[in-house]
């Protein structure tokens, strides 16, 4: 392996849990896959959708979120949306996250001292 | 939605249980549907390839189903992995090896000749490939429907391997006994010259080997003792690892090899030994007695061998693997020392 595919590799084990973060915090808002991924996309959250479409249908499964089909359009589209266990388990990562960025922070500036 | 989608549908689902097919279906539909528009909107392919296009950047309908499935995508898992090659090792260690030689010992004794060896070899390769074949059918049945926890491992601390020094308590005395029988078996060697044959109650002065090996394999052996007793310090100092156990495997070859070779083609005993022991003996029973004695030597220097390379597998010290299943509860050894 090389020094690319290791950095590679290690970003995308970093950001795998935060992408289900996201889902959670954005599908507060009921919204569809395809358009889900553009939008995670647009605001820096870097996500591929052969990663994204499976964890949907996963976060489903443990019950984090809801789906629904919308049939008002032209095409029918499952609209995800955070279950109220998805919302308490969003908080309680959100939590931990800035908890290990303080920490990072605490680590950088002892660092630099 | 078009023939050449419905068709990457049905390739993607198809091997999905009947009651998951129409939902993952249905959520495909949707991606396929999808991305064929964005890229249509994002001017990568033109109306007329958008679908073809969108199904290659989807990729192998069977790949893609898998990235849903949860089902695991290996034969066996990490959880089962490491237990597996541990028995597949162990059994494959000896049991093909053990299958042919009491075929061909069979064979011998039913009176075959040369050709056994290849149907001994055919047999232990064979006795091989089903042993490495039923044990993984087994370990991949159990990946797949096995509902246990890490407890299946049946690992415990108590299981951990002894420290090398406490693990060879007796490896001072191991030396000393090889030491002990090369310098008896090389006496022997001499001895058998002068007569340690007894007949009618009476020490004759027949010579039990043939005193023509004098001029080469005899010498030979007393070359291999030497080497032998190397071979003992050596593991006395450095224990068991791959490369001894090859050294080993090479001299318990250099023994039986010769030693076989020149039994088979009538050299190795004295003509006089051998004149005295015919009266007693018919033919059937000559046979058999040559049979076993070619078997013994064969299955001490094998067995030898294999021991060898047991006890490098382990990383040294007993020659008996140990994991779940063969594990015969021992006293724990504990260092005593102070």
């Amino acid at each position: 392996m090389n020094p690319d595919e290791t950095t590679v590799a290690h970003l995308q084990e970093l950001r795998r849990g935060t992408v289900v973060l996201a889902c959670l915090v954005r599908l507060r808002t009921p919204d569809y896959g395809y358009a889900l991924l553009e939008s995670l996309n647009g605001l820096g959250i870097l996500v591929d959708a052969n990663t994204l479409y499976p964890l949907l249908r996963r976060l489903e499964k443990q019950g984090l979120l809801t789906s629904e089909w919308n049939t008002d359009e032209a095409r029918p589209r499952k609209f995800y949306r955070t279950s109220p266990t998805g919302d308490a388990l969003a908080i309680a990562l959100m939590t931990d996250w800035r908890r290990i960025d303080d920490a990072l922070g605490g680590l950088t500036t002892g660092d630099a001292s | 939605m078009t023939e050449l989608t419905d068709r990457y549908l049905f390739a993607a689902t198809r091997s999905l249980p009947a009651s998951q097919r129409d939902d993952l279906s249905r959520d495909l539909a949707e991606r396929v549907a999808d991305t064929i528009e964005a890229r249509v909107e994002s001017g990568a392919s033109t109306p007329e390839t958008a679908e073809r296009d969108a199904l290659v950047e989807l990729g192998h309908p069977a790949s893609l189903a898998a990235t849903y499935s949860d089902r695991p995508l290996m034969l066996i898992g990490p959880r089962y992995f490491l237990i597996w090659k541990r028995l597949l090792l162990f059994l494959e260690s000896f049991v093909p090896a053990t299958v042919a030689a009491v075929a061909a010992l069979g064979l011998l004794i039913a009176g075959g000749g040369w050709e056994i060896i290849g149907a001994a070899i055919g047999i232990g390769i064979n006795v091989a490939v089903q042993l490495a074949f039923w044990t993984t059918v087994v370990f991949a049945l159990i990946e797949r429907y096995g509902t246990g926890t890490d407890d299946e491992l049946g690992w415990t601390p108590e299981h951990l391997p002894q420290l090398p020094e406490v693990r060879r308590p007796h490896r001072r005395a191991d030396l000393i006994a090889s030491l002990v029988w090369l310098v008896i078996a090389a006496g022997f060697l001499v001895w058998q010259q002068f007569g340690i044959v007894w007949a009618d109650g009476e020490r004759t002065s027949v010579p039990l080997l043939a005193p023509d090996l004098w001029s080469f394999w005899l010498p030979y052996l007393f070359a291999l003792i030497a080497l032998e007793a190397a071979f003992a310090v050596w593991i006395y100092r450095s224990d068991w690892n791959w490369a001894n156990a090859l050294v080993n495997v090479a001299l318990n070859a250099a023994f039986a090899i010769p030693v076989v070779w020149l039994f088979v083609e009538g050299r190795l005993f004295s003509p006089e030994f051998l004149a005295m022991v015919e009266p007693h003996l018919d033919a059937d029973a000559e046979w058999v007695l040559s049979v076993l004695f070619v078997a013994g030597v064969i299955g001490v220097c094998a067995w030898d061998a294999i021991d060898g390379i047991i006890k490098a597998a382990r990383g040294g010290g007993r020659g008996t693997l140990d994991f779940p299943g063969n594990r015969s509860p021992r006293p724990a050894q504990r260092s005593t020392g102070r």
